[in-house]
């Protein structure tokens, strides 16, 4: 038998005012030790809100007035007092052991009271809890926090995150010429340079046929392959200084953190969408039309949305812990770029290896992006579902990551 | 002409003089890099390595790049470590001779310090990397090309030409950063479209006729097609080259000293 075990159960509740409630208990004592009269066993009660999330108040602890050898039964008067505000409560009532521990925390059963307050008054309802249902109520909650809490939080903070992405853009672009500089002309000239030994140098061609000759097409694919790839790894290089860069805020101030690396994914998408814009100028120009299968991006974008951002999440709270991270994702971005078939056609990777390339999310996202814009196809349905549910995965679960080790954040920096 | 030989007579035995300071310095870099630090010897070790492998993966499978004829060897990998290592030795150093004289800004101002000496220190620390890639090369070329030549002498004058040229970079670059600190990061930029244009992954013959000059006016294309000459194919740089590439580092070297020089004395009010 058990040490800490017992069975408890309400044979009366009743309301002396608006605030407490008189409990009579029946105690039944199935733990394979004599409880003596005046500790250290008492029965006592803790206040949780109504998700058991968090721990209101902790209640008297009550002694029992005769000794209960085990199997014994006992009954016991517990007044319990109720916190002022309307609301709903959960109320546990439960022996615990000075100094070691409460009885249901070392997995016994417990009482469980549902309290609800309001103008109407108070309703109550008794519930026996066993360790296994506690566990499995906690799984359920902490799923369902999972699943929704991402999706909760943005939409919740969605005013913050447009005026701090403004603010974000409007400083890059606006504030000073140096500015423009390194955000404009350095990738522009990076992508002249690619252009040189890849098109002049290297004499990649997209495609067979003399229409796929020329460095007209091979511009086209290119940078058809470096939208996505725009907004995702500048979002990437930047998510995991974005703590340490934001210190007072996430020190400081009472601040929703979390939206700090969605601010970045945001932005990295707004270069990707001006690149957008370019880029179709540009088909227009030597295409004369942009096909209609253009209209596909909303679901393209949503997974890369995902993804950027459920990344994001996850290196911005390793950035705080780990300091090399940038420096690590710099230079895994430097391999990646040239992992993903964006300055060569995907046809040039080795047969043998895209069990591994063909997985690559930036690999889907240039190959849906050529397909949608430059092929007049639809996106490869097989491969967008891989990325949407990858894209899912990371985006809860990044979000799962980012909020664990939140309260640590102002710990370490 | 006098006058060169005046302040490089006075620059030399300046040098030979703080030697000791020399040598503390780099010791000093060398322990803070990689002593007692796993992260250290990680990061030059690793870093280059898979740099390496994953650019040879890009160009020799993907692109089927292959080694020009007469190279000495079929193998991609091999052709890019010669290349890659002089101009790995460069960029490191005068990357962080950009930040150097920021960093010690403490004993440039409090005391009477020769900041000349510190891009110097940075490119002799880089040196034992250096060092370590060309054996490992070396071993590379022992078993997969079995011929070591005579020529490989040569690489230690391509070492001195390519020391006289990165030291006069780092010291133009480690004084502009005093004064424009947007330097270091320009450079960054500048670095990286002067590994493009440097035909490291590719030979300079197989440049298209209209950019070839690109080659021609890059000191480091020449330290990269000597060092592949000499450990690979076994092959002495055209003498015409060895001059030009002699003349930049020369002037490069003359050029950034009395730039350092002339700069240094204001270093004290900005910082």
């Amino acid at each position: 038998m058990p040490r800490f075990s017992a069975r408890l159960e309400a044979t009366e509740l009743k309301l002396l005012d608006s605030k407490s409630l008189r409990v009579r208990l029946r105690v039944r004592n199935t733990s394979d030790r004599l409880w003596p009269a005046g500790g250290p066993v008492f029965l006592a009660y803790q206040v949780l809100d109504g998700k058991a999330e968090s721990l209101l108040a902790e209640g008297r602890r009550t002694a029992l007035e005769a000794d209960l050898p085990p199997g014994g039964e006992a009954e016991a008067i517990l007044d319990i007092e109720l916190p002022p505000e309307q609301g709903a409560y959960r109320v546990l009532l439960s022996p615990v052991e000075e100094p070691v521990a409460w009885f249901y925390q070392r997995g016994s059963e417990c009482l469980a009271l549902e309290v609800r307050v309001d103008s109407g008054g108070v309703r109550v309802s008794q519930r026996r809890l066993t360790a296994a249902a506690r566990r499995a109520e906690r799984l359920r909650r902490a799923l369902a926090r999972l699943l929704t809490a991402p999706f909760i939080t943005i939409a919740r903070h969605r005013p913050l995150i447009v005026s701090m992405v403004r603010r974000d853009i409007h400083g890059r672009y606006r504030g000073s010429v140096a500015g423009l500089v390194w955000t404009v002309i350095s990738p522009l000239l990076l992508m002249l340079t690619y252009f040189f030994v890849f098109a002049l140098v290297l004499k990649v061609r997209f495609g067979p046929g003399p229409e796929a000759a020329g460095p007209v097409n091979f511009l086209l694919y290119f940078v058809c392959g470096m939208l996505p790839w725009l907004a995702f790894s500048e979002a990437l290089a930047r998510a995991p200084s974005v703590m340490l860069e934001h210190k007072t805020l996430v020190t400081r101030v009472l601040f929703p953190v979390e939206i700090l690396p969605v601010n970045i994914a945001c932005a990295g998408l707004a270069s990707g969408f001006f690149a957008l814009l370019v880029f179709l100028a540009g088909l227009l120009l030597f295409r004369h039309g942009i096909p209609v299968t253009a209209l596909y991006l909303p679901l393209v974008l949503l997974p890369q949305v995902l993804l950027t951002i459920g990344l994001c999440w996850f290196l911005a709270a390793l950035g705080v812990f780990l300091r090399d991270t940038g420096q690590f994702m710099s230079f895994l971005l430097t391999l990646w770029f040239f992992a993903t078939p964006i300055c060569y056609p995907e046809t040039a990777l080795p047969a043998s290896t895209m069990a591994v390339f063909g997985k690559n999310p930036v690999y889907v996202m240039v190959r849906c992006y050529r397909a949608i814009f430059l092929d007049g196809t639809a996106p490869p349905w097989g491969m967008l579902g891989w990325l949407a549910a990858g894209g899912l995965a990371a985006y809860l679960l990044g979000f799962a990551w980012f909020y664990k080790s939140r309260k640590s954040f102002a710990d370490v920096l | 002409m006098r006058f060169f030989w005046t302040v490089g007579q006075a620059f030399v035995s300046n040098l030979i003089r703080r030697r000791a300071l020399l040598a503390n310095l780099v010791v000093r870099d060398f322990k803070q890099r990689y002593v007692g630090s796993a992260a250290g010897w990680l990061w030059a070790v690793i870093h280059p390595a898979v740099l390496l492998l994953s650019y040879s993966f890009v160009f020799a499978a993907v692109f089927k790049v292959r080694p020009i004829p007469g190279s000495g060897t079929d193998s991609f990998v091999l052709y890019l470590f010669a290349g890659i290592l002089p101009w790995l030795l460069f960029q490191e150093t005068v990357q962080r001779s950009a930040t150097t004289v920021l960093d010690h800004s403490n004993l440039i101002t409090k005391t009477v310090f020769p900041s000349e000496v510190l891009p110097i220190s940075l490119f002799i620390s880089g040196l034992l990397n250096h060092f370590l890639g060309l054996a490992v090369l070396l071993a590379m070329v022992a078993v997969l090309v079995k011929k070591i030549t005579v020529f490989i002498l040569l690489v230690p004058v391509y070492m001195v030409l390519l020391a006289l040229f990165t030291i006069g970079v780092g010291w133009l670059v480690s004084s502009l950063n005093v004064f424009l600190r947007d330097t270091a990061q320009a450079l960054s930029v500048i670095l990286t479209f002067w590994f493009w244009f440097t035909p490291i992954f590719f030979s300079a013959q197989s440049l298209p006729e209209r950019v070839r000059f690109i080659a021609r006016i890059n000191p480091l294309a020449y330290v990269v097609e000597a060092y592949r000459n000499c450990l690979l194919a076994g092959r002495a740089p055209a003498p015409a080259d060895l001059g030009l590439t002699a003349a930049f580092a020369i002037v490069s070297f003359l050029a950034g000293g009395l730039f350092f020089r002339y700069t240094k004395r204001a270093f004290g009010d900005v910082l």
